[in-house]
């Protein structure tokens, strides 16, 4: 069984789901079936008065791994802030750490994770931080003992696709000096999903690609599919491009109805 | 004045749970950071509210 951990929890499934923006619970609980995910991300908010948040969020998410996230977070202590928040209200100790100080772009601070991460840690956490695609950065949070590495392929919700592939590489031909490789951010299509999960990294979390669908249910079963293709993909060993064209059909005894060559 | 998610309100005296009680939540579903310590909604500490104090009562959203 092809299985990856995040810490000491064993996933099947390599496809991690956002719970934003979905329209309505019955389809993001059709949606979360069909992309047969085992871990789906929340939030954590304040509450207004009489509207104790969500109603029937956590019924629609019956069944699944929560992953709390600190997305709002600026600074490294506001991280943590929502991170003990997160922690209380769904039992789990992992969490989608995001420190992100620019709503325009939604690009995460390093310096910023870096030390969120050495702080949730001492708390006990199991971080799973998410990142720009900068090798040196993921390394020393590798080194902290960071449960995954999660740089984006594109900002939050721009659908732009792997924009950072080259970069990426880099983290896959390092893959064994990094705690798993979860690409997370800016996939538009399953094709993008199948494109790093080609590249050997470990999975890939999405969100709006599949919540803005016009039928995201058979958007989630298809990114599932891309998902799974990407991997056995890498399984199988892809062969390597050449320079020149290499025809699939012999060269000799080609009826031309010549003399022979 | 305490600060109750974000806004200054006059909440001296009172306790936290009757802050609770008074904002109408499902206490299953909610957690209190009461000055960087985070509760679950069913767990509150007994704490008068006192000048300063930093509420935020959260629940789970959606998110990615």
């Amino acid at each position: 069984m092809d299985t990856w951990k995040v810490g000491d929890i064993e996933l099947k499934s390599r496809l991690i789901l956002g719970s934003g923006k979905f329209r309505d619970f019955g389809v993001m609980r059709e949606a979360i079936k069909a992309a047969g995910a085992e871990v789906v991300t929340v939030a954590i908010r304040r509450v207004e008065a009489r509207m104790p948040g969500h109603v029937g969020l956590l019924e629609t998410l019956e069944g699944v791994r929560l992953l709390p996230n600190t997305a709002g977070a600026r600074t490294a202590e506001e991280a943590l802030r929502i991170a003990r928040l997160g922690r209380v209200l769904t039992g789990e100790r992992w969490v989608k750490l995001e420190v992100i100080p620019d709503p325009t772009y939604l690009l995460p601070d390093p310096v910023e994770t870096l030390r969120a991460a050495r702080m949730l840690m001492d708390e006990g956490f199991l971080v799973l931080p998410y990142i720009g695609p900068d090798l040196v950065l993921a390394k020393k949070l590798s080194e902290q003992g960071t449960a995954t590495v999660m740089p984006l392929a594109a900002p939050i919700g721009s659908g732009w696709g792997v924009k950072t592939r080259a970069l990426l590489e880099l983290f896959a031909r390092e893959k064994t000096s990094l705690p798993p490789v979860v690409v997370d951010a800016g996939l538009g299509l399953p094709s993008h999903a199948a494109e790093v999960m080609e590249m050997g990294l470990d999975a890939v979390l999405v969100n709006t690609a599949i919540a803005e669908a016009q039928d995201p249910v058979a958007m989630a079963e298809a990114f599932r599919l891309a998902v799974e293709a990407g991997r056995k993909a890498f399984l199988a060993g892809p062969m390597r491009p050449r320079e020149v064209a290499s025809p699939s059909s012999p060269m000799e005894g080609i009826p031309l109805g010549g003399p022979k060559p | 004045m305490v600060w109750l998610n974000g806004e200054a309100k006059p909440l001296e005296g009172k306790t936290l749970r009757e802050v609770l009680e008074q904002l109408d939540v499902d206490l299953s579903r909610v957690a209190v950071l009461l000055n960087e310590e985070a509760y679950p909604g069913r767990e509150l500490p007994h704490h008068v509210l006192k000048e300063g104090d930093v509420v935020e009562v959260v629940t789970l959203m959606q998110g990615g």
